[in-house]
């Protein structure tokens, strides 16, 4: 997921620029948010098999 | 206290192919003086952070979080809309910098915080590549955690109260900064994962000493606490890096490194990045971290966070160190 900081502290005294900022954060935290839900989910239910199966599960695709 | 049980340190997730050694990363090892690496928990600006070695281990962090904390995760993320903001016209003269610097941190603890301290702008607190913030001064706070709560790390609920101590140290944070930008001055909150280093910050700040675990202990609040800053061009004056027995303490005590379920605590300081001092080994704890929602074993055994304790422990440390150096002379 590309950082969204670079370029999110702009000029915070313009009314619309603090909008704009505010709805792009808002946008942010909602695909965190589903992607702790979807692929979260996906992990934490894989992590799970492999303690039943004693198979590791294998991190190195995480996030590609 | 010391936890009961704490899960052994055998994983259910592997890389197929490991990342380079995060100690590498971390240069320990090298004498030649540099700038942090990035390495984990940070967002690998410029080259995002997929760039990073340890990205996927990172996002496992994350996706192994509880809901409790993943929610404490969320409302600190929508605090950060506040980090900035509009500075009044009117600038309130800062002649006398002790009382401007005695004013902000009697601020910063009316807002909640435990301690606070004020330092530069330093290169030891910036990671290499990363642009440095275009502010003077720092204001280093500590914000304490509920004891009661952290006896049950590595679980869930000690790992909730750390969120919800970084999200009110970031909140204490926005507050101060809107206070100083009140004052007529530009401020900036830096709380929660935002790419500043903040232990050489509080260290220099005086909020405390660096201990064997790899956080900083408070002479009153132990490692109980977490950090958060506020970078500000208000002139204020500075305060200075403490004493206060820890190293007489840590190179005595073995009581984090026994706890340490994943052995990841060194008994000796060692070279790091051309400055010798305490370090946890990286590739051993960070997989623990990962699978407890940030552990927090060290924090809470070590005997400098029993509440109260603290400045007794410091003065008896101290006292016993003049005496030895006196019967040596």
């Amino acid at each position: 997921m590309k950082s969204f900081q670079e370029d999110f502290y702009l000029d915070a005294s313009h009314p619309l620029r603090r909008l704009s900022r505010n709805v792009r954060l808002i946008g942010y935290i909602l695909q965190v948010a589903f992607l702790w839900l979807v692929e979260g989910g996906r992990v934490r239910r894989a992590v799970l098999r492999a303690r039943e199966t004693r198979e590791p599960f294998e991190i190195d695709h995480l996030g590609d | 206290m010391r936890p009961k049980d704490p899960p052994p340190a055998t994983y259910p997730f592997a890389y197929r192919n490991p990342p380079r050694s995060g100690n590498a990363v971390n240069g320990l090892g090298e004498q030649e003086k540099s700038l942090a690496r990035p390495v984990f928990h940070s967002t690998g600006r410029g080259g995002g952070r997929q760039s990073l070695d340890w990205a996927a281990l990172d996002l496992l962090f994350n996706f192994l979080t509880s809901p409790g904390c993943f929610w404490q995760v969320l409302r600190t993320l929508w605090q950060r809309r506040l980090y900035v903001g509009p500075v009044a016209r009117a600038r309130v003269p800062a002649d006398d910098t002790a009382a401007m610097a005695a004013r902000i941190k009697a601020e910063a603890k009316r807002l909640g915080a435990g301690i606070a301290g004020v330092t530069t702008l330093r290169d030891d607190a910036l990671y290499e590549g990363y642009p440095r913030p275009p502010y003077k001064y720092v204001v280093s706070i500590g914000t304490v955690m509920d004891r009661k709560e952290m006896e049950h790390v590595p679980q869930s609920r000690g790992a909730r109260e750390v969120m919800r101590t970084y999200r009110r140290s970031s909140r204490i944070a926005i507050d101060l900064a809107a206070y100083i930008r009140g004052l007529g001055w530009p401020a900036q909150a830096y709380a929660d994962g935002e790419d500043l280093i903040q232990i050489p910050l509080a260290l220099a700040a005086g909020l405390g000493e660096l201990g064997k675990h790899g956080s900083i202990i408070n002479k009153e609040f132990g490692s109980n606490f977490r950090l958060a800053a506020v970078l500000t061009d208000l002139p204020l004056a500075c305060d200075a890096p403490v004493d206060i027995g820890v190293d007489d303490l840590c190179t005595r005590c073995r009581r984090c490194e026994l706890d340490c379920p994943p052995d990841a605590i060194l008994d000796e300081k060692q070279m790091v990045r051309g400055v010798e001092k305490w370090y946890v080994d990286f590739d051993k704890c960070i997989p623990y971290f990962a699978m407890t929602e940030g552990c927090g074993i060290c924090i809470e055994v070590c005997p400098w966070s029993e509440p109260g304790r603290g400045p007794a422990l410091s003065e008896a440390l101290i006292a016993k160190r003049r005496k030895e150096n006196h019967e040596s002379d």
